[in-house]
C-alpha cells in the first residue's frame, strides 16, 4: 500500500471518529459550577437578599466550600440545533447566589450534576449518570423534548424530579415527577378564561402543530371554550412557521373577523412572526397568548411590548415589577448571564433550584434523602417562587405531576408591562 | 455475474444509457400509451375542478394565493436541485442549507454590516443597503457553490449516487452546525424590507406585494433559464453534459468545468432567493430552510431531475398547496384524529405529487451519464461467517459482562446501530437501491410493538416478530415505486414515504400519547423479566441490565451471520447481479423485480426488528427518533462503515450516536459538544472522498496489502537464495 492512501485511509478513520457526533448527540458530564464563580457583575441589593431569603429560608452567610457539597442532578436539552441554554445560566446563577449569600444547605456548598441532553440516545446516559451518583437525591429537568419518558423509566423514581417546564406528556404524567406550576394546562385555561371575563364570542386561534400544544388545545382547551359559548376557528402551523406562515395561517383561521386571536407558539420566533404577520396585512385585532411572546426578542422588536397582547404564563413575568422579578433580575445580572434572564422558562428554572435549596434547607444537610425530598415536595404548598396560585402535588386530576393550577397575567400597555390579576382552575388544582 | 458484479467493473456502457445509467434504462415505447394518456385525462379533469373550486371560494383563494412566497422559495430550491443534477450528477439535500447559509449572510450584512465567510466574520464598517447585501450574498453563495464542487463533489465524479448523497448529508450538517455554533439555534430577527403593502386582487383577495415580487422574479428566473439552456453553446454544454458527458469531451469541453459552473450557478440562484425570502420571513434559523429541501426534492423529481420548468412549478403549487392545506384543516369535514385535523397532510403532499408524478409522466428511470464507469462499492463474500460472528458475539457479551453503566448503554446503541445499518447493507449495499425510509419501517415496527403491548396485551416474544412483519408489509410497498425508478429517484420517494409515515402514523394520537410517542413495557418471558431496568444480580444490578444487552447480542449475531450467508447464497448473487446491471441480470434469467421485493423484505424485517430492540431499549417509542433524518444519518454511518458488508455494518454501528467510538471520544477526549457535529460533518465528507469502501473496506485493503507485500518478500526471498 502506498503511503498517500495509507495517510488516507488513517485520515478518514479518525475524522471519521467524530462523525458519531455529526448526527447529533451527546450527554456531558460535569462537576460542579459552584466553586469557580467569577466575581459578580451586577448589583445584589440587600431588598433581594431579603426576598430570595424569606422564601428559601435558613440564614444568610457564604457556603463552606471545604465541605462535602449538596448535589442537585440537572438535565436540560442543549448543545444541539436545538438547545435552551439560558435554563443553565438560570440554574447556575441561583447556585452561586445560594453558596455566596445564602450559606448553601447548613454551610454545605450547592453542586450541580449536570448531564445535556441531544437526542434521545442520552437519556439513558444521563439516568445512569444521575444513578451512578450516590449523593444525588433530587433532579430539576430544564427543558427537554427529546427522551423525557426513557430517562424517567430508567430512573424508575428512585428520586422525585422537578421539571421546569412540562412540554412533554411523560413530564406531566410520570409518577415522581413534578412541575410547580400548573403547566401548559393551567397556561392554555387561562387564556380561555381571559377571553371569557373580555366577552369574547369569536376567537381565531393560531397554533403551533406540535403534539403537546396540538393535545392539550384540542383535547382541553377547544371543548373547555365551547363550553364557554366562544366558537373558534383553528389552524395548526408548524413549529418552524415564519411570517409568510401566519399571513396565511391569519387567512385560514378568519382572524379578520374574529373578536380576538388566541396564539399559541412553540417559541418565541412565532411570536415575531405573528406580530410581523399582523403589522403586514394591517389586522389590529387583540391577542391573548403564552410566555414565550413576552420573552426577548419580542420587546425589542415591538419596542417595548405587544400593544394589546395578554399574556398568560406558569410565572411572573421578569418584565413586570415586584420583590421578587426585580431580586431575579439582579441575581442574574450579577451571577448569570443577563441577556438570558428574559428567555423562556429561565425565570421558573432559578425558582426551582431555590424550591429545591429550600427543601433541602428544611431537611438538614445529615438527613438528606430521596424520601425526605418526596415529603417535602408533597407537604408543600407554595406559592413557588414567581409562580402564583397554591401548590398541591398530586391533585391534579388531568396530569399527575402539575402541581399547581394558576396562570399569571400580564399585559403591555402605556409603554409599560402590568400584572393582571391571576387565574385559578380550581377545578384542576382541587384545592 | 455475480463476481463482476461484486467487483468494481469497468465494463463497457449499455448501448441505449452509458455511463452512469450501468445499462439499467427500458427502452422506450414507440406506440403511444392510452392508459398514460387516460391517467393524464383524470388528473387535468381533477386539477380544474380543484382550480374551479378554489376560485369560487374567497377564503380558499385567498390562502392559496398567501402561499406564494415559500412556494417561491420551494420552486428556487428545486431549480438549485436540477441544475446541479444536471450539471454534475448530484442530488444536493444539502441545498437548504445553503439558502439557510445564504439567508445569515445576507441578514449579517444588512443588519450589522459583517460578511459572513465561513464561521467568521469581517466587518465591513456599517449596515449595508438592501441592495448590496443581496449581491454580496449573490456572489458570496456563488462562490461556495464553487468551493462545495471543487472540494467534495468533484473527486466523486465517478462515485455512485448514494455516494454523493452521503456527501451531500455532510455538507448539510457541516453549514447547519456552522451556523448554530456562530449565531446560536435560536431565530434571528431580520430587519430588511422587501417592498410594503399588498395588492387587492378582484373578488377582495389581498396579496402581499413582496410575496407577488417573489413570484414575478421567479417566472423571470425560469424563463431566462429556459432561454439560456436552449439557445447558448452554455445551456447546450449542460445539456450535453445531463445527457453523457463522454460526448461532452468529444466536442472538446470540459465536463468538470460544465459542472463547477452550475454549482457555482446554483448556489447564485439560491443565494439570490434566500436574500429575498429573509426580509419576508422576518426571522433566520438554522432549521427551517433547510428542512425545504424535501418539498424542493419532491419538485425536482416532479421535473425528472432535468425540467426547470417543471421542477419550479411543482415547488411552487407546492408552496401554494400548504396554505390550502391549512384552510381546509379548519372545515368541518375535514378528517380529525384526538379532535385535530389529522397530521401528516401537508408533509404527505410530496409523496402523493410523486406518486402522481410517477403514474402522470414517465421519469426516466436511470441516471444521468458520466464520463467514467461508476464505482460500486466492493461487496466481499466471508468464508467462515459463522466462526466469525461467534468469536464477535463471544466478546460482546464479555464486554457487557465487564463494562460499567455508561458503557454498557454504548454497547446496547451500538448493537441496535449494527442491525439498522445491517438492514441497509441489504438492501442499498447488495441490490443498489437507495432507501432514505430505513428508519420509519424501524418506527413502524417499534409503534406496533407498543400497540400490541398496550391494545392488545399481546408481549415478547410475539410483539418484536409482528412488528418486524408490519415492517415488512410497509417495505414491501415502498417496493413498490422501487420496480419503476432507480437510483437516486427512488431514494427522493423513499424520502417522502419515509416523511409520510413519520407525520401521518407516529404523531398520530391514535398511535402515540398524545402525539408524542409512546411507551413501550419491559421484555418478558415466562414471567421473567429481562428489559435494560430490570434487576438480574450481573453488573452489581446497575442499569442496564447485562441480560438485554446480551439478547441483543444475540440478534445481532443471528442477523450478521443471516447476512453473510445471504450474501453467498444464489439469491445474494442474484441481488449483487441487479445492482451491477438490470439489464444484463435479466437477460440470464433473473426476475429482477422478485429480487428487488425480496430485497426490500428482507430489509424492513431487519429494520423493524431494530425497532423493537430500540423501543425495548428506551421504554417508549418517540416519532423524533424515527424522522427521516435519522434515516439519512444511519445511512451515511453505514456508508462511512461499508456500505456492503456484514464488518461495515458491525462498523457503521461502532459510529452511532452515543455509540462506542462516541462515547471514547467524549470519555478519553472530552469532544466539545457544541464542535461535534461540524467534526462529524467534515469527517462524513473526508471518509466518503477517501474511502469509497467505507472503513471496514479500507481494513480489508491494508489486510490484503499486507499479505501481498510479504508475499512479494517471500518470493523475493525465495529468488534470491536460487
Amino acid at each position: 500500500m502506498g503511503l498517500s492512501r495509507s495517510v488516507a485511509v488513517a485520515t478518514s478513520c479518525l475524522l471519521a471518529l467524530g462523525v458519531l457526533a455529526a448526527c447529533s448527540s451527546s450527554a456531558s458530564k460535569t462537576a460542579s459550577n459552584a466553586a469557580a464563580q467569577s466575581t459578580p457583575a451586577g448589583t445584589v441589593t440587600s431588598a433581594d437578599l431579603q426576598t430570595v431569603l424569606s422564601y428559601v429560608g435558613g440564614k444568610t452567610g457564604k457556603a463552606d466550600p471545604s465541605l462535602a457539597p449538596v448535589t442537585i442532578g440537572f438535565v436540560n436539552q442543549q448543545g444541539g440545533v436545538v438547545g435552551y441554554p439560558e435554563q443553565e445560566s438560570a440554574a447556575d446563577a441561583a447556585v452561586s447566589f445560594i453558596n455566596a449569600h445564602l450559606d448553601g444547605v447548613d454551610g454545605h456548598p450547592v453542586k450541580l450534576d449536570k448531564c445535556f441532553i441531544q437526542a434521545e440516545e442520552d437519556a439513558p446516559t444521563c439516568a445512569s449518570q444521575f444513578l451512578q451518583d450516590k449523593t444525588l437525591y433530587i433532579a430539576n429537568m430544564g427543558v427537554d423534548i427529546y427522551g423525557n419518558a426513557t430517562l424517567y423509566n430508567l430512573i424508575g423514581g428512585k428520586f422525585p424530579i422537578i421539571v421546569t417546564a412540562a412540554v412533554t406528556a411523560a413530564d406531566a404524567t410520570t409518577k415522581d415527577v413534578y412541575a410547580m406550576d400548573g403547566g401548559s394546562l393551567a397556561n392554555l385555561n387561562g387564556i380561555a378564561e381571559n377571553a371569557q371575563q373580555r366577552g369574547y364570542k369569536k376567537l381565531a386561534v393560531i397554533s403551533s402543530n406540535n403534539p403537546a400544544a396540538k393535545y392539550l388545545l384540542s383535547s382541553i382547551v377547544l371543548p373547555d371554550l365551547k363550553k364557554r359559548g366562544i366558537t373558534t376557528n383553528t389552524v395548526y402551523i408548524s413549529d418552524t412557521a415564519t411570517t409568510p406562515d401566519y399571513v396565511t395561517a391569519l387567512q385560514a383561521s378568519g382572524a379578520s373577523s374574529a373578536d380576538a386571536i388566541e396564539l399559541v407558539p412553540a417559541a418565541v420566533g412565532g411570536c415575531v412572526s405573528m406580530y410581523d404577520a399582523m403589522k403586514q396585512v394591517a389586522l389590529v385585532k387583540p391577542v391573548i397568548t403564552v410566555t414565550q411572546c413576552a420573552g426577548d426578542p419580542m420587546p425589542t422588536v415591538t419596542g417595548g411590548g405587544p400593544e394589546d397582547w395578554t399574556i398568560t404564563s406558569l410565572a411572573d413575568l421578569p418584565l413586570v415589577p415586584s420583590p421578587q422579578s426585580d431580586a431575579y433580575n439582579d441575581i442574574m445580572a450579577a451571577y448569570g448571564e443577563s441577556s438570558q434572564a428574559n428567555v423562556s422558562f429561565a425565570p421558573k428554572g432559578f425558582g426551582d433550584m431555590l424550591t429545591i435549596t429550600k427543601f433541602a434547607k428544611a431537611i438538614g444537610f445529615a438527613n438528606l434523602s430521596a424520601a425526605a425530598f418526596q415529603t417535602q415536595i408533597t407537604n408543600f404548598r407554595g406559592p413557588a417562587w414567581m409562580v402564583p396560585g397554591p401548590i398541591l402535588c398530586g391533585g391534579n386530576p388531568v396530569q399527575s405531576g402539575l402541581c399547581g393550577g394558576t396562570s399569571a397575567n400580564s399585559e403591555y400597555t402605556n409603554g409599560k408591562w402590568i400584572a393582571l390579576p391571576p387565574y385559578t382552575d380550581v377545578t384542576l388544582a382541587r384545592k | 455475474v455475480a463476481n463482476s458484479a461484486s467487483s468494481k467493473t469497468d465494463e463497457p456502457p449499455a448501448p441505449v444509457s452509458p455511463g452512469g445509467d450501468r445499462g439499467t434504462s427500458i427502452p422506450a415505447r414507440v406506440r403511444p400509451d392510452r392508459s398514460l394518456l387516460v391517467r393524464r385525462g383524470l388528473y387535468v379533469v381533477a386539477g380544474l375542478l380543484l382550480v374551479g373550486w378554489i376560485v369560487s371560494n374567497k377564503s380558499a383563494l385567498s390562502v392559496t394565493l398567501l402561499g406564494a412566497g415559500t412556494g417561491a422559495l420551494i420552486a428556487a430550491l428545486a431549480l438549485g436541485i436540477v441544475v446541479t443534477y444536471r450539471g454534475s450528477g448530484v442530488v444536493n439535500v444539502a441545498t437548504g442549507a445553503l439558502a439557510m447559509y445564504a439567508s445569515y449572510v445576507f441578514n449579517s450584512l444588512n443588519t450589522n454590516g459583517d460578511l459572513l465567510v465561513g464561521m467568521w466574520q469581517i466587518h465591513l464598517g456599517g449596515p449595508l443597503g438592501l441592495a448590496p447585501s443581496i449581491v454580496i450574498t449573490v456572489v458570496m453563495t456563488g462562490l461556495l457553490g464553487g468551493v462545495l464542487y471543487v472540494v467534495v463533489f468533484a473527486p466523486l465524479q465517478d462515485a455512485s449516487p448514494v455516494a454523493k448523497l452521503v456527501a451531500s448529508v455532510g455538507v448539510l450538517l457541516v453549514l447547519e452546525s456552522a451556523i448554530s455554533l456562530t449565531y446560536g439555534s435560536s431565530s434571528i430577527q431580520v430587519t430588511a424590507t422587501l417592498v410594503n403593502g399588498s395588492v387587492n386582487f378582484p373578488g377582495n383577495v389581498e396579496v402581499p406585494k413582496d410575496e407577488i415580487l417573489l413570484t414575478v422574479v421567479l417566472i423571470v428566473i425560469v424563463v431566462l433559464l429556459w432561454l439560456v439552456n436552449r439557445f447558448t453553446r452554455l445551456g447546450l454544454v449542460t445539456r450535453a453534459a445531463a445527457e453523457d458527458e463522454r460526448r461532452l469531451t468529444l466536442i472538446g469541453r470540459s465536463p468538470r468545468l460544465v459542472s463547477g459552473g452550475n454549482w457555482v450557478f446554483s448556489g447564485m440562484l439560491v443565494g439570490l432567493f434566500a436574500s429575498l425570502t429573509a426580509p419576508i420571513s422576518g426571522t433566520v434559523d438554522p432549521t427551517t430552510t433547510t428542512l425545504l429541501v424535501v418539498p424542493a426534492l419532491a419538485a425536482a423529481l416532479i421535473g425528472g431531475f432535468s425540467s426547470l420548468g417543471l421542477a419550479a412549478l411543482g415547488g411552487f403549487l407546492i408552496g401554494l398547496a400548504q396554505g390550502l392545506i391549512q384552510f381546509l384543516g379548519t372545515q368541518s369535514w375535514f378528517p380529525t384524529a384526538g379532535g385535530a385535523p389529522i397530521p401528516g397532510v401537508v408533509e404527505t403532499m410530496p409523496l402523493v405529487l410523486v406518486a402522481a408524478a410517477l403514474l402522470f409522466r414517465k421519469i426516466k428511470a436511470g441516471g444521468r451519464g458520466s464520463i467514467g464507469s461508476v464505482r460500486l462499492p466492493f461487496a466481499p463474500e466471508s468464508r467462515t461467517p459463522g466462526r466469525k460472528v461467534l468469536i464477535g458475539a463471544a466478546i460482546a457479551i464479555g464486554a457487557l459482562l465487564l463494562l460499567n453503566s455508561t458503557w454498557r448503554f454504548a454497547g446496547i446503541n451500538t448493537l441496535v446501530g449494527i442491525t439498522i445499518c445491517l438492514s441497509l447493507v441489504i438492501l442499498v449495499g447488495f441490490v443498489g437501491q437507495v432507501s432514505l425510509a430505513q428508519m420509519a419501517l424501524a418506527g413502524f415496527s417499534g409503534f406496533t410493538v407498543a400497540e400490541l403491548s398496550a391494545e392488545w396485551g399481546i408481549g415478547f416474544p410475539f410483539a418484536p416478530l409482528l412488528g418486524a412483519l408490519a415492517a415488512t408489509v410497509i417495505g414491501l410497498l415502498f417496493a413498490i415505486p422501487a420496480l419503476r425508478v432507480r437510483g437516486i429517484q427512488l431514494a427522493v420517494v423513499t424520502f417522502a414515504a419515509g416523511l409520510a409515515v413519520q407525520t401521518l402514523v407516529f404523531t398520530n394520537p391514535l398511535w402515540s400519547v398524545g402525539g408524542g410517542g409512546a411507551n413501550v413495557p419491559s421484555p418478558t418471558i415466562f414471567g421473567w423479566n429481562f428489559g435494560p431496568t430490570a434487576k438480574s444480580g450481573l453488573a452489581g444490578g446497575t442499569i442496564p441490565n447485562p441480560v438485554f444487552g446480551i439478547f441483543c447480542v444475540l440478534v445481532v449475531a443471528a442477523l450478521a451471520y443471516f447476512t453473510a450467508r445471504l450474501r453467498s447464497s444464489p439469491w445474494g448473487r442474484r441481488m449483487l447481479a441487479v445492482r451491477a446491471n438490470e439489464r444484463a441480470a435479466a437477460a440470464v434469467g433473473i426476475s429482477v423485480a422478485r429480487t428487488k421485493l425480496v430485497a426490500f423484505g428482507l430489509s424492513a424485517f431487519v429494520a423493524g426488528l431494530a425497532g423493537a430492540l430500540s423501543g425495548y431499549r428506551f421504554g417508549s417509542v418517540s416519532p423524533d427518533y424515527f424522522d427521516v433524518f435519522a434515516s439519512l444519518s444511519f445511512l451515511a454511518f453505514a456508508y462511512m462503515g461499508g456500505i456492503s458488508s456484514v464488518s461495515g455494518a458491525v462498523v457503521g454501528g461502532f459510529l452511532v450516536t452515543n455509540g462506542l467510538v462516541f462515547t471514547a471520544l467524549d470519555d478519553w477526549f472530552g469532544l466539545p459538544l457544541n464542535y461535534a457535529p461540524l467534526v462529524g460533518g467534515l469527517g462524513l465528507i473526508a471518509t466518503v472522498v477517501l474511502n469509497p469502501n467505507g472503513i471496514a473496506g479500507s481494513f480489508r485493503d491494508m489486510r490484503l496489502n499486507l499479505s501481498r507485500k510479504r508475499l512479494d518478500t517471500s518470493r523475493r526471498r525465495e529468488r534470491a537464495e536460487t
